[in-house]
């Protein structure tokens, strides 16, 4: 196993044996940070919001690793700034292309290679109705990324688009009608549709189900599994909702203001969590069994979330750990630290414990 | 037998809009003992928002009308109150808290103010009196340095902390019942962890009933005594949460909780999942409504829409026709495979090509720049 802290320091489109072959992107030291600035006419910056600090994490061919925390800890600032839709501020983003046949450095790639990366590289978004054009037919939504990209002809585009409606479970004849015309869960099924329509490799998902009903949020997490083992799709998967997080992962990573501060694979994570967040964390998720969650204990944190323009020295958490150590945990930061094979905590006290 | 807190009997609200009367409320009928905490969950349009707002009286006419029905509260009827009487319940015998705290506090006005203004209209004291109450109301909720936080306006105060002073304004007068309407669906889950906690011991402490309206059938189980499963206006299964969690009758509740993922289940299979989504409350199926999703759907089902009637030994209550017959605990969800394709009406392959084509043409018109945003 590769540490995933250590940075590769290769030039900008690396050869193959930069990654090992079965990991299809390595994030490195990722940060990026909003400048705060002050003055009408001369914007001065008078300080930056830390949005994502040093973030490192590895994902694997054919696998989904799911990035979790709470508002503002940074993880859709995480998934925009891999895809370039922000600017990093600084770290490298190291990616399979399979369009481009190599590995590139998506954080620094030109015009034209990120055009092409993004063939392989696609999102899902949150917000079903905000993601679509109003004004767009759903043929045209879904076959934009097809001409942009010079895609076939129009023929074979109309019959890639009545593939697609029926890969994500539409009908053809849906393909004139108007997002309005749809509900939630539909929507959101166009919106998986248009992310298909370039054959990408890896789909970021962004609070795909968040928005949806429980009985709707199902079917859609079914049709996700459903397509990445039909297209060996892997995904990065963004989410708040743990269960959620716990039924689709395979490897699943904690964020915590702008920081990751754990990372493991998914029954690990679950059964043996380490980090003293990731603990506050899953006792806090509801179980839908009253026996259960009657005789259950929660660990309450105190407080809020700190401001990310002004983090807490020391490690991150300290303010609100039930666990912190005056003198150590206000004073250093943690770093990852690989505990167990394939589990890495970043805290001074670790230990694992049973949150059920 | 204690004599029930609150008395709602068939109660029907519609709102008529252009296409058509939305029967969002259409015959609930149900019973609140004092202290009882009540679950109340559906998915969105199932009417459970709004059986809150018709208890409240705060659906205006005429886009909305309370067509027919009583709503008794300690055995008088609120639908018959004049609007001076119903304003001196709203805040001060029932209390309401919503999902948004940001959207129910003025951002004009400092939390102190507001606070007052409520004690102030219900319980008759001097303005230094009510801001004693509404320091000790904050102390409550646990917000701290409640004194000085009286002077702060809504934006300085986090979500979690907004739904606290929420709280703490419904709770000020001491109410009878707190309606709490998706109370911590905007909140991170630490968050929501504290304020459930808060709310239940405060609920335990002071025997306040609560009628917490949810889709989270997570937060209901910790939380309520009793719960009322509604879909499409009606309500569809009632019983004790370890009736509905345990025991399921109504083939709807037994299809949500199994759809549920859950954290403390290493569940990598297919979820079983209800095929379709809600009907349109305009335009709702003849006899049971959840027919078209249901796959244990019978003849009858189609024709006549079931009543809610007891069933097996205790309070449950369950409407759907079949439910003696089946045993849906016995289902075994994991081998159910319902494939999420054929959620729709079914196939008609007339495709009309040209408007495709046409479609896909419009699309070749974007102009790049445009249309890269969404690569």
């Amino acid at each position: 196993m590769t540490n995933p802290v250590e940075t590769s320091q290769a030039n900008q489109t690396a050869d193959l044996s930069e990654l090992p072959d079965d990991v299809i992107l390595r994030v490195s030291h990722l940060v990026k940070e909003f400048p705060i600035t002050k003055g009408v006419f001369y914007k001065k910056q008078v300080g930056a919001v830390k949005a994502v600090s040093d973030i490192s994490f590895e994902v694997k061919k054919g696998q989904t690793l799911g990035l979790v925390g709470e508002s503002g800890c940074g993880k859709s600032t995480t998934a925009r700034a891999l895809l370039r839709l922000l600017e990093p501020t600084s770290g490298d983003v190291w990616f399979r292309s399979d369009t481009l046949g190599t590995v590139v450095n998506v954080a620094t790639a030109n015009k034209s290679q990120l055009r092409d990366v993004r063939e392989d590289l696609q999102i899902v978004f949150q917000d079903p109705y905000a993601s679509l054009n109003p004004r767009m037919t759903v043929a045209s939504i879904i076959s934009e990324p097809l001409t942009v990209h010079d895609e076939g002809d129009k023929k074979s585009r109309i019959d890639q688009v009545k593939a697609l409606l029926k890969v994500v479970g539409l009908q053809p004849e849906h393909a004139n009608r108007y997002p309005h015309e749809f509900s939630g869960g539909q929507r959101q099924r166009i919106g998986i549709a248009r992310a298909l329509a370039l054959n990408p490799s890896f789909v970021v998902l962004d609070e795909p189900v968040s928005a949806l009903d429980v009985s709707i949020q199902a079917q859609v997490l079914n049709l996700l599994d459903d397509l990445q083992d039909e297209y060996n799709l892997t995904y990065l998967f963004i989410a708040h909702d743990l269960s959620v997080v716990r039924h689709i992962s395979d490897r699943v990573a904690v964020m915590y203001l702008g920081r990751m501060v754990e990372i493991a694979d998914n029954e690990q994570l679950y059964d043996e969590p380490m980090h003293p967040y990731t603990h506050a964390l899953l006792s806090a998720v509801p179980i839908p069994d009253p026996t259960i969650e009657v005789g259950r204990e929660r660990i309450l944190l105190e407080g809020d979330i700190p401001s990310p323009a002004n983090p807490p020295t020391g490690c991150r958490f300290h303010t609100r750990c039930p666990i912190a150590v005056e003198g150590k945990c206000d004073v250093d930061e943690p770093q990852l630290e690989e505990l167990a094979p394939n589990h890495w905590v970043a805290c001074f006290y670790p230990e694992v414990k049973d949150v059920f | 037998m204690t004599e029930p807190l609150l008395d709602v009997e068939d109660l029907r609200t519609y709102f008529s809009t252009e296409e058509g009367v939305v029967r969002a409320v259409d015959g609930i009928s149900f019973k609140l003992k004092p202290g009882e905490r009540r679950g109340v969950v559906g998915e969105s349009g199932s009417g459970k928002s709004v059986t809150a707002m018709s208890i409240m009286r705060l659906i205006e006419p005429p886009a909305g009308e309370i067509v027919t029905g009583t709503i008794d509260y300690r055995g008088g009827n609120l639908l018959t109150l004049d609007e001076d009487e119903m304003q001196a319940v709203r805040g001060g015998k029932i209390a309401m808290i919503f999902q948004d705290p940001m959207t129910a506090l003025n951002p004009v006005y400092t939390i102190g103010d507001q606070l007052t203004e409520t004690i102030v209209m219900h319980q008759n004291v001097s303005k230094k009196k009510a801001r004693d109450i509404a320091i000790e109301a904050l102390e409550d909720v646990q917000i701290p340095n409640a004194p000085a936080r009286l002077e702060d306006y809504p934006h300085q105060f986090s979500g979690g902390m907004r739904q606290r002073v929420m709280i703490a304004m419904g709770l000020s007068c001491n109410p009878d019942l707190l309606i709490a309407d998706e109370p911590t669906t905007a909140l991170d889950v630490t968050t929501q962890a504290q304020i459930m906690d808060l709310m239940f011991n405060l609920s335990e402490d002071r025997g306040t009933a609560v009628l917490l309206i949810t889709h989270d059938l997570g937060v209901v189980a910790g939380f309520c005594d009793t719960v009322q499963v509604m879909y499409a206006g009606g309500i569809v299964e009632y019983g004790t949460v370890d009736d509905i969690y345990h025991n399921p009758q109504h083939p709807y509740t037994w299809g949500l909780l199994a759809s549920m993922t859950r954290l403390d289940e290493d569940q990598r299979a297919r979820l079983h999942s209800i095929p379709g989504a809600p009907p349109s409350v305009i335009d709702l199926p003849v006899g049971c409504r959840f027919r078209p999703r249901c796959e244990f759907a019978i003849d009858i089902c189609g024709r006549v829409l079931p009543a809610i009637h007891p069933i097996g030994e205790g309070v449950q209550e369950v409407a759907c026709h079949r439910a003696e017959e089946l045993d849906l605990k016995s289902i075994d969800i994991a081998t159910d495979d319902d494939g999420a394709v054929d959620v729709d009406e079914p196939t008609e392959q007339t495709v009309e090509d040209t408007a495709v084509q046409e479609a896909v043409e419009a699309a070749d018109g974007i102009p790049d720049d445009e249309a890269e945003v969404t690569t």
